[in-house]
C-alpha cells in the first residue's frame, strides 16, 4: 500500500495552486501574497491573476484624477531586493473593491485610515472630527458599496438615515455608517 | 481508431490495487478514460489509476455518478467562464466537506483523471477557505511558515502605504 502523502497546499503543481488562486479576489490574492516568500513570488509573478481578479483597481475607471494618483503611488512602490519580482508587486493602492463586509473589516485593519480615525466610527464625538487629520491619499471602504476610495475626498463621516417612528411619521436619526458620496446621494 | 464499444461497465484499478466495476457513462466524465476507452474499443482488464488510493478514486466515483447527467463542457470553453464565481452548489458542498488532505487528494485526481467540474469544484472550496482571512489566519489553515526576513516585512510595509506622510 502506498503510504500517506501528508499532502498540503505546497504538495500541489503550481500550475493547480495558480487555479486556485485565479478563483480568489484580488483583496484575498494581497492577503494571500503576503503569507510567505514562494506564495508572494507565485502571484507576484503571474500579473495575469490578479489583474482578471475581482476588486483589481482598473485603469479604465471613470476618475481618472484619482486613478492616475493611485498609478503614481503602485509605480513607486517598484519592487526593491530582497522581494525582486521583476515588476510592481500586487499592493492595497491597486484594491478597488471588496466582496463582503469580513473582507472590509480585514481591509480596514491593515490599511484603512488608522486606528484613531477607525474608532471615531458610531461614536458620539464624531461630529467634531474633521478630516484635515487625515493624509491626502489615505483611502477607506464604503459601508454600502464596499468599494475603496479616497477618504478625504468621497466619504462622509455619517449619514442621516430616515426611520419611522409609531405614528408613522418619518424622523431622522443618525447612523454611523461610512459611507462614499455616492452611496449617500442615492440613499437620498 | 478502434471500433467504438457497447460496453457497459468498465473496471478501474486504485494504486493500492483495489478494482472497482463502475458504469462505463460514469467511468466517462474523466477525459482521460474517455480518450482511452475510445482509442482501445472494448477494454476488459482493469485501467490502472495509478495516481489514486482506493478511499479517493471511490469518492472521484462517488462524485462522478451524482455528476452523470450533468452537460459536458466543450472541449474549447473558455477558461475565464468558469473561473468567475466561486458559488458552489450544495451537495458539491457537502461533497467536498472533508479534511484538508482529503481536499487536496480529490484536487489532484481530478487534475490527473481529467475531470475539469470536479476540479473546478475542488479549486474553489480551497479558494472559499480562504477568502476573507488574515495573513496570519491563511498561515494557520495552511501550516504555512512565516519565511519573511524582517526587511522583506518592511518592504511589503511600504508597498502599501497610502502616503509617505503617513
Amino acid at each position: 500500500m502506498p503510504p500517506p502523502r501528508n499532502l498540503s497546499i505546497f504538495s500541489l503543481p503550481p500550475e493547480l495552486r495558480l487555479d486556485i488562486f485565479s478563483q480568489c479576489t484580488a483583496f484575498t490574492l494581497l492577503q494571500l501574497s503576503h503569507t510567505c516568500r514562494s506564495i508572494y513570488y507565485e502571484i507576484n509573478t503571474h500579473p495575469s491573476i490578479y489583474k482578471t481578479s475581482f476588486g483589481y483597481f482598473n485603469s479604465s475607471d471613470e476618475d481618472r484624477e484619482f486613478k492616475s494618483i493611485v498609478l503614481d503611488l503602485a509605480r513607486r512602490t517598484s519592487p526593491v531586493s530582497p522581494l525582486d519580482c521583476g515588476r510592481a508587486p500586487l499592493c492595497a493602492l491597486l484594491i478597488s473593491d471588496l466582496s463582503s463586509d469580513r473582507e472590509k473589516d480585514q481591509f480596514l485593519e491593515r490599511f484603512g485610515p488608522g486606528e484613531e480615525i477607525l474608532r471615531l466610527r458610531g461614536v458620539d464625538n464624531l461630529p467634531e472630527w474633521t478630516f484635515d487629520m487625515v493624509p491626502y491619499n489615505t483611502m477607506s471602504c464604503c459601508d454600502t458599496c464596499l468599494r475603496i476610495k479616497p477618504l478625504k475626498s468621497d466619504f462622509l463621516q455619517y449619514y442621516l438615515e430616515l426611520e419611522e417612528d409609531e405614528n408613522g411619521q418619518r424622523t431622522k436619526s443618525v447612523c454611523y455608517h461610512w459611507n462614499c458620496v455616492g452611496c449617500v446621494a442615492e440613499d437620498w | 481508431m478502434a471500433t467504438p464499444s457497447t460496453q457497459a461497465t468498465v473496471k478501474l484499478q486504485s494504486n493500492d490495487n483495489v478494482v472497482i466495476e463502475v458504469e462505463r457513462a460514469i467511468a466517462e466524465r474523466s477525459v482521460l478514460i474517455k480518450n482511452m476507452l475510445e482509442d482501445c474499443g472494448e477494454v476488459t482488464d482493469a485501467i490502472p489509476i495509478s495516481n489514486v488510493n482506493e478511499s479517493i478514486l471511490r469518492k472521484v466515483i462517488e462524485w462522478c455518478e451524482h455528476h452523470k447527467n450533468d452537460p459536458v463542457a466543450a472541449e474549447n470553453e473558455n477558461d475565464d467562464s468558469r473561473k468567475k464565481t466561486t458559488d458552489i452548489d450544495e451537495w458539491d458542498q457537502k461533497f467536498m466537506n472533508v479534511d484538508q488532505e482529503m481536499l487536496f487528494e480529490i484536487i489532484l485526481a481530478a487534475n490527473f483523471l481529467d475531470i475539469k467540474p470536479l476540479l473546478d469544484t475542488g479549486c474553489k472550496t480551497v479558494a472559499n477557505m480562504i477568502k476573507g482571512k488574515s495573513p496570519e489566519e491563511i498561515r494557520k489553515l495552511f501550516n504555512i511558515q512565516n519565511d519573511f526576513t524582517p526587511e522583506e516585512e518592511e518592504q511589503i510595509r511600504r508597498e502599501n502605504e497610502w502616503a509617505e506622510d503617513r
